[in-house]
């Protein structure tokens, strides 16, 4: 009854079971990071509801081309993703590493926009808190509350740029594996998960996208 | 859900979807360059929350997942939105039974309630429950340059250097009095060349300035103004 | 693999072997010293606590040193006890085996999460220690704590950190009871106290991340000032109230769910018979899972949210009471025409049920908005959380670890000894906690360092101060007398028999009296319910039910 393959865990039955187990505890983990954004996102209703009119003055600032850009690449990447584990599951190894390399890419490119964007900002005197101090042509977005929505900027776009690292770093690491021909149509684990936690991270963009630059 | 075998999403079903993605992408960027009032926003939340259930559906393959994965998925939008609903339901209707101040808490405290909660040391129960309800009181007016240095200092400066606004010096002499009320009270109706429209009243609105304000002290900031 | 002879304890041994065991049972018993040592010391403070407002006036510290112990108080017991305490320690222990699974879906992180609780409470500790000390009370409530010292950053990210053992270990416990089940374990065969931790699970892994993320913003708010939380920048001091309680409403149901698990089992076991209404009181766990979610308002009454916001609160707060009294009446109706025999973790159990019952109550009577107006923080409200938190969840642990003792460690316990420490908690808790009520709703303010100012206008609180501080001496006379002969069973204790209870769970009836290392020889075929005494001879044996039986005569 019992599978023999050296990736089999000896306290699971089967391989199927020891899959079906990693894959369920993913999208509990993908549940914590939905509750962990979803405390930026009332935060930012709560202040988008008092202050509507700020929240708008102040989303001018941001640079709906670059945001739109970023929101490209980043479906670009989910896409890549979910073709590599297309690819796998049809053991066609060499074309995951690829697809796994161009989502790599992706990701990089979404992070020097974000480069420029926050670099951008902070020329112009928009920090997150008690740095806030726009001067130049930004000096009429002085708002009161207007550093309360960059703080929020901030603090959600970060975070979220954390987890692009993050998901680099793993990709990354999933790539040598791929490489050294760890994967197969029968064991790619570690690429399925790897993919869902990519493409949440591309979710919660498609969130933040509308909300900070376009609304 | 047959063990051991994975759904494998056809790649045209995926070329589809991300066709699919990349167009409302294009679209809530159009759309929200119209100025569609309030459908603005419910209209850019509908697209990304539809973007958002493709993603999940066919690129995580929920749809042909084992279902207990979309019940945690569920689960974990459901229990956001809880979170959100039932902050709002408080932030968002503070003073809403009329009977305690609306909106969000203000930047400082009235300085009667500093004084009253530095009196009430002991919160007893017995005690304040047989006590009268204290009087709201009128809080004192305050002097023009108080109001000057509250609201108007940080745009505006009495030595002639340039803020986000015009400064005040000298404008005793170039400005009438009702041409000082006015733009204080109608900020847009003349905008000095140069300097942003719109500003100043979302900022004093932000500050509770004209909702706090009394139509003496108004009067006295104006006579603050006239005299620099 | 043939393990004859072996078990868990002696396959292997030195430090490493535990340091690096990824063997549920072993991280069980790490997480049990490491809560023990910390149920310590947040004890040490709380004695501290009561011996200083044993009387009136200064008694042996100022008031820094009184905010700083109990703020200490309450950061060390609620998150370095109570919440890793069940699932830690009996969750690891018991319920894969409960379940006939060899471990946890993933034992790496299962040790992973223990490395994490202990950075976490360690970063807590030494940050008292060496960067100073914290006084904002366990709620860090902006927008003080976004002033003050710095250790609260340091504090803040310990907690941020711990939170992260708790999220890992309630999806690993999800998992494993979702995918780990053996053959014939069907979802209505699981033992109560799984159906418990499953629900707790749950709140672990939806409320968690947000105090995570709160601790995140308030740690901005202190190094950026985001002006989030802190007035003084603009920020609502009220919604950082709404962040923290999300998460430690939740909380309290982290804390209590695997205490009525736990007193579920032990109904069962020592009525002999069926626990009535096994259904619903697996479904209420799950129930007051989700509920819990509804009600954090209720802490915040009094602090400036809407008046329509707290009416709806204090309305969905009194649906706890529906799940929760559907278990408290099923647990008395198991014991009902059972053969209910007084053992010290069946005493445990009964205390559970009546303490708990009047933190419950008492937790109905301050979700009335009008009635908590007047109790809020005074003493009644850290009565009716003791109740619940102490008289529930550590009485509930204290039964459980009475109850798998002899599994966990293959030794009995004294009996006489077990039964004269049970009687001295009772007494020293209700000395401490009843006179709380009591002064708490003639107005007695709760986080006072002193009251001699108010004993001028109610002079009966010195006298019950005083009563509550000998309360608790008494109180920690009785644990301490737990440790003394939980110590000697370790030594001297009879070796216990495979299943000197006559359960009929699998811990019981499918180990040796200390299980094997991969806890089964072969992996059990479940055929019947978790009380099903009646089908349970075959395993059972004439002579464990005798035994029993013939000490029934308590
Ligand atoms: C029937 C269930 C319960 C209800 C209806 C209930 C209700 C309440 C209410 C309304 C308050 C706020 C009172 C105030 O601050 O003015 C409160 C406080 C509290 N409750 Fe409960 N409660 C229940 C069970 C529990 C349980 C099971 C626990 C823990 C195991 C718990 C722990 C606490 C704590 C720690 C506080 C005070 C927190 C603080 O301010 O420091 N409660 N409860
Ligand atoms: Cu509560």
């Amino acid at each position: 009854m019992a599978e023999t393959s050296t990736t089999l865990k000896h306290y699971f039955v089967s391989s199927a079971q020891q899959f079906d187990a990693a894959k369920m505890g993913m999208w509990l983990f993908l549940v914590t990071e939905v509750l962990l954004f979803s405390g930026m996102f009332v935060a930012y209703a709560v202040y988008r509801v008092w202050y509507p009119e700020v929240f708008e003055l102040s989303s001018e600032l941001l640079d709906w081309r670059l945001g739109a850009l970023n929101t490209l690449v980043l479906l670009a990447s989910s896409f890549t993703v979910a073709l590599s584990v297309h690819f796998i599951q049809r053991n066609e190894k060499e074309k995951v590493v690829v697809l796994l390399l161009l989502t790599l890419l992706c990701a990089l490119a979404f992070m020097v926009v974000k480069y420029f964007e926050y670099t951008g900002k902070w020329s112009h005197g928009i920090f997150p808190g008690a740095g806030f101090a726009p001067h130049g042509d930004y000096a009429a977005y002085y708002t009161p509350y207007a550093p309360q929505f960059f703080s929020i900027y901030f603090v959600m776009t970060g975070i979220h740029g954390i987890h692009v690292l993050v998901g680099m770093g793993v990709i990354a690491w999933i790539v040598t594996r791929a490489i050294r021909g760890h994967f197969s149509a029968a064991y790619y684990t570690p690429i399925e998960l790897t993919g869902l936690y990519w493409h949440l991270v591309d979710i919660i963009w498609i969130f933040l996208f509308p909300l900070l630059y376009l609304i | 859900m047959a063990h051991g075998s994975h759904h494998i999403v056809p790649i045209r079903t995926l070329a589809t979807v991300f066709a699919v993605l990349v167009a409302l992408t294009i679209i809530t960027v159009i759309t929200a360059q119209l100025d569609l009032g309030p459908l603005n926003v419910p209209l850019a939340l509908a697209i990304a929350g539809t973007k958002a259930v493709a993603v999940a559906a066919i690129f995580m393959a929920l749809k042909y997942d084992n279902p207990v994965n979309m019940v945690v998925a569920f689960l974990g939008i459901a229990f956001a939105v809880v979170f959100l609903s039932l902050t709002l339901s408080d932030t968002a209707l503070r003073g809403a039974l009329g009977i305690q101040p609306a909106g969000h808490i203000p930047y400082e405290l009235p300085a009667a309630v500093h004084e009253a909660s530095a009196s009430a040391e002991e919160p007893d129960a017995v005690a304040l429950a047989e006590q009268e309800m204290p009087e709201v009181q009128e809080a004192p007016a305050r002097s023009g340059e108080a109001l000057y240095d509250q609201f108007c200092k940080t745009c505006h400066s009495l030595d002639g250097s340039v803020l986000p606004g015009p400064t005040f010096q000298g404008i005793g002499q170039s400005r009438t009095r009702e041409a000082l009320t006015e733009s204080i009270l109608d900020p847009d109706a003349t905008i000095t060349e140069g300097f942003p429209p719109q500003l100043m009243l979302l900022t004093l609105n932000a500050l509770n300035f004209y909702s706090t304000t009394s139509d003496a002290e108004i009067e006295s900031l104006v006579t603050f103004l006239e005299a620099q | 693999m043939s393990t004859a002879g072996q078990n868990y304890l002696s396959a292997s041994t030195g430090v490493r072997s535990w340091l690096l065991t990824t063997d549920h049972k072993r991280i069980g018993i790490l997480y049990a010293i490491a809560v023990a040592t910390f149920f310590l010391l947040g004890g040490i403070f709380a004695l501290l606590v009561r011996t200083e407002l044993a009387a009136p006036g200064e008694t042996i510290m100022g008031q820094d040193a009184y905010n700083q112990a109990f703020t200490l108080h309450g950061v060390v017991m609620v998150f370095l006890v109570i919440i890793p305490a069940i699932p830690g320690i009996l969750g690891n222990f018991v319920l894969p085996i409960q379940i006939g699974a060899k471990d946890v879906a993933f034992p790496r992180l299962n040790l992973f999460s223990w490395y994490i609780f202990m950075l976490g409470a360690l970063m807590a500790l030494s940050g008292w220690l060496v960067i100073g000390q914290v006084d904002t009370g366990w709620t860090f409530y902006t927008p003080y704590s976004a002033e003050g010292t710095s250790s609260v950053l340091w504090l803040t990210s310990a907690v941020f950190i711990a939170g992260f053992a708790s999220i890992f270990t309630g999806l690993n416990f999800i998992v494993t009871v979702h995918k780990m089940r053996a053959p014939g374990m069907a979802w209505n065969r699981l033992p109560l106290f799984v159906w418990a931790i499953y629900a707790t699970a749950i709140v672990q892994v939806l409320a968690t991340p947000v105090i995570g993320i709160t601790m995140v913003l308030l740690f901005l708010e202190r190094l950026l000032q985001i002006g989030i939380f802190d007035p003084a920048l603009g920020g609502d001091p009220v919604l950082f109230q709404h962040f923290f309680w999300f998460y430690s409403h939740p909380a309290v149901y982290i804390m209590i769910l695997p205490a009525m698990g736990i007193i579920s089992d032990l109904m069962g076991t020592f009525s002999r018979q069926q626990v009535s209404g096994y259904t619903f009181i697996a479904l209420s766990s799950v129930a007051i899972a989700f509920l819990g979610f509804l009600v954090w308002g209720h802490h915040m009454f009094v602090a400036g949210q809407s008046a329509l916001s707290s009416i709806i609160f204090s309305m969905l707060t009194f649906l706890i009471g529906i799940p929760t009294g559907i278990k408290v009446f099923n647990w008395v109706a198991t014991m009902y025409k059972g053969s209910v025999s007084l053992k010290t973790p069946m005493l445990y159990a009964l205390m559970f049920l009546f303490l708990f019952t009047i933190g419950g109550l008492t937790g109905i009577m301050v979700g009335v908005l009008a009635v908590d107006v007047h109790l809020h923080d005074t003493y009644f409200i850290v009565a009716h959380f003791h109740y619940v938190m102490m008289g529930g969840a550590l009485i509930g642990l204290i039964g459980g670890l009475h109850y798998w003792w002899p599994k966990i460690t293959g030794r009995m316990y004294s009996e006489t000894a077990g039964r004269i420490a049970a009687v001295l908690v009772f007494v020293g808790f209700n000395l401490t906690f009843f006179t709380q009520f009591v002064m708490g709703s003639r107005g007695m303010p709760r986080r006072y360092h002193d009251y001699a100012g108010l004993l001028d206008q109610y002079p009966e609180f010195a006298a019950y101060n005083l009563a509550s501080s000998v309360g608790s001496f008494v109180l920690a006379a009785g644990l301490f007398m737990i440790l003394a002969y939980a110590v000697h069973s370790l030594v001297r204790g009879k070796k216990a028999p495979a299943n000197p209870w006559g359960a009929v769970t699998l811990e019981w009836t499918h180990t040796g009296p200390i299980p094997d290392p991969h806890n089964f020889e072969k992996v059990p075929l479940v055929t019947r319910g978790p009380y099903d005494f009646h089908l349970a001879d075959d395993v059972l044996g004439a002579a464990a039910s005798a035994s029993s039986e013939s000490q029934d005569n308590t």
